[in-house]
């Protein structure tokens, strides 16, 4: 305590990007460490998929097995996606965003951080299904379940917003009641649980709007083939930017309502 | 001459109806502690806040050496504790510390923030089983991270007990050793009068007293000599502006006790005035009488 403070360590310039990498790192180590939390994300998807499998039996069509895979994969990856997202809140609510503010790292460093911290929570949500699925008796080429895999990692991004949003914009009792709520919303009317094409017109033509569904069209398009998808980019695509927009309203107000 | 560490030019903040910060200037040189003194709702944290540009003034400019608080922010030349600045739940001391080193330019090594803030005891501690004093130990830690040259320090001692406060300020003076500006916002009196090198009294968002705290004090009007003596016309001394009785005791108000006191043993026979004392007003008659009166 009654030592001097030397001059500092030499100026080192640390540049935007290595600022983000390295918040990255630290919120990555935060996730890891919450085990709690990182098990509920990998366990749920892969329980839901082997719980619906053993409902619907061993189908003896392949095809309809990984179609189901997909489903329960996407379905957990969202899940995945919005609860990580959502795990903002943890620098929200506690005010440790005026600390934040206080160091040389940017909004856009930050948020960026958190966004992908979240997408690589998803990867093992995903991964773990896919392995679930191989385990099965599910053959697929290496590169359809690694195009599968990143597809439905990009479809997913929405999801990841969606997490944020609500976590800049709801309490943090309020913030998990909302993210189950969309989840179970946008899981059911995208189709994930009962094809949509089993659902009444009117349900349809919603699910149409829904990034959900499309994640999972996109997600599997590399098993079913045919035309790509691109009416489902282009709704996924309007997600994200709507989501941004409130995003970055809801992050100005964190910082506005952080403040004592 | 150099660059002030800050410039406030006709601040003013307004929220609402209530002006915080009301045409405020002031301007803090390199290398000098100041206070900032005020009731609660003086303007105190308003005007912290927007040398740190967590707050945009509505009016007026504020520059930290010559640059915007952004800037000095993002360079590293600002560091700052802040009233209530939470830390992240459920990490360990250590690991918070460690990541957000790796966040600034020119950071002070680990081991000489862990060294100064003296938290090396419980760095394996997680920030919601902190007691009070260490979790503001922490908050010092993270301030002087950046190894800054202006250090803003919001009322850094509330809710310390004595011992935590003491330790606090003996860390706060081997980090200002160094020539560095520091600002600290306080209720407490005695803190501003004890280390600050300048005491400014805010209150209504404007500025009542800038000075030392010996000048403060003196706004009250200077010393008191009480004892007890002979009846005599005690104004006729040099520097002597009243001169009352309390019970068996004179009491005389002077603007120079020095004069005064000289004067009063010249002018009486020896013996005859007994139990002399000179008092000077506290800070805290002082800020009564500043605050009453603005």
């Amino acid at each position: 305590m009654t030592t001097m403070p030397s001059t500092s360590t030499g100026y080192r310039q640390v540049s935007g990007l290595r600022r983000f990498t390295r918040y990255y790192a630290f919120s990555l180590g935060t996730v890891v460490r919450d085990w709690a939390f990182l098990a509920f994300v990998i366990l749920m998807p892969v329980t839901m998929y082997v719980f619906f499998t053993s409902v619907f039996g061993d189908s003896a069509d392949d095809s309809v097995t990984a179609t189901m895979m997909i489903m329960m994969a996407t379905y957990g990856g969202l899940g995945a996606a919005m609860n990580a997202g959502a795990s903002i809140q943890s620098e929200r609510s506690s005010g440790w965003f005026r600390n934040l503010m206080l160091t040389p790292l940017n909004p856009a460093e930050f948020v960026g951080a958190k966004v992908c911290t979240a997408v690589t929570v998803v990867i093992p949500a995903l991964g773990t299904v896919f392995v679930a699925g191989f385990i099965q008796g599910i053959r697929l080429p290496m590169s359809t379940w690694a195009a599968m895999l990143a597809l439905l990692l990009l479809a997913l991004l929405p999801m990841v917003l969606m997490g944020l949003v609500i976590g800049l914009w709801f309490k943090p009792q309020t913030a998990t009641a909302v993210t189950t709520l969309s989840m179970l919303t946008l899981s059911m009317l995208g189709g994930l649980w009962i094809p949509l094409e089993a659902m009444p017109a009117g349900m349809q033509s919603i699910g149409r709007l829904l990034p959900s569904h499309w994640a999972a069209q996109i997600g599997s398009w590399p098993l079913a083939g045919g035309g790509f998808p691109w009416d489902g980019v282009q709704v996924i695509a309007v997600w994200a930017l709507a989501l941004i927009a409130v995003g970055a309203l809801g992050y100005r107000r964190a910082i506005r309502t952080s403040r004592r | 001459m150099s660059t002030p560490a800050i410039r406030l030019d006709s601040v003013t903040k307004r929220y609402g109806d209530l002006t915080a910060v009301d045409d405020l200037t002031l301007e803090v040189p390199a290398g000098q502690v100041l206070a900032l003194l005020g009731p609660n709702g003086a303007g105190k944290s308003t005007t912290t806040e927007m040398i740190l540009s967590i707050t945009k003034p509505d009016g007026g400019a504020v520059r930290v050496f010559g640059r915007s608080p952004t800037e000095a922010l993002r360079r590293g030349d600002t560091g700052a504790m802040l009233q209530n600045g939470a830390l992240l739940w459920d990490t360990k001391v250590g690991r918070l510390l460690r990541g957000m080193h790796s966040l600034h330019h020119h950071p002070l090594s680990l081991d000489e923030v862990i060294e100064l803030a003296d938290v090396r005891s419980f760095l394996r501690t997680n920030t919601n089983k902190l007691s009070g004093g260490q979790a503001q130990r922490v908050r010092f830690a993270l301030a002087i991270m950046p190894d800054p040259r202006l250090l803003i320090l919001d009322e850094p001692t509330v809710g310390m007990d004595v011992e935590s406060r003491r330790r606090f300020w003996a860390s706060m003076r081997a980090f200002t050793l160094t020539g560095r500006t520091v600002v600290f916002a306080t209720h407490y009196l005695d803190e501003a009068d004890e280390f600050a090198d300048r005491i400014v009294v805010l209150d209504g968002g404007r500025l009542i007293a800038d000075g030392t705290g010996a000048e403060i004090r003196g706004v009250v009007g200077g010393r008191q000599i009480t004892f007890t003596g002979p009846d005599l016309d005690y104004l006729t001394l040099p520097g002597v502006v009243e001169s009352t009785v309390d019970g068996d005791r004179r009491v005389l108000t002077c603007t120079d006790s020095d004069a005064a006191l000289r004067g009063l043993f010249d002018l009486t026979e020896t013996g005859t005035v007994r139990d002399v004392e000179v008092h000077s007003p506290s800070l805290e008659d002082a800020f009564l009488t500043l605050t009453k009166v603005a």
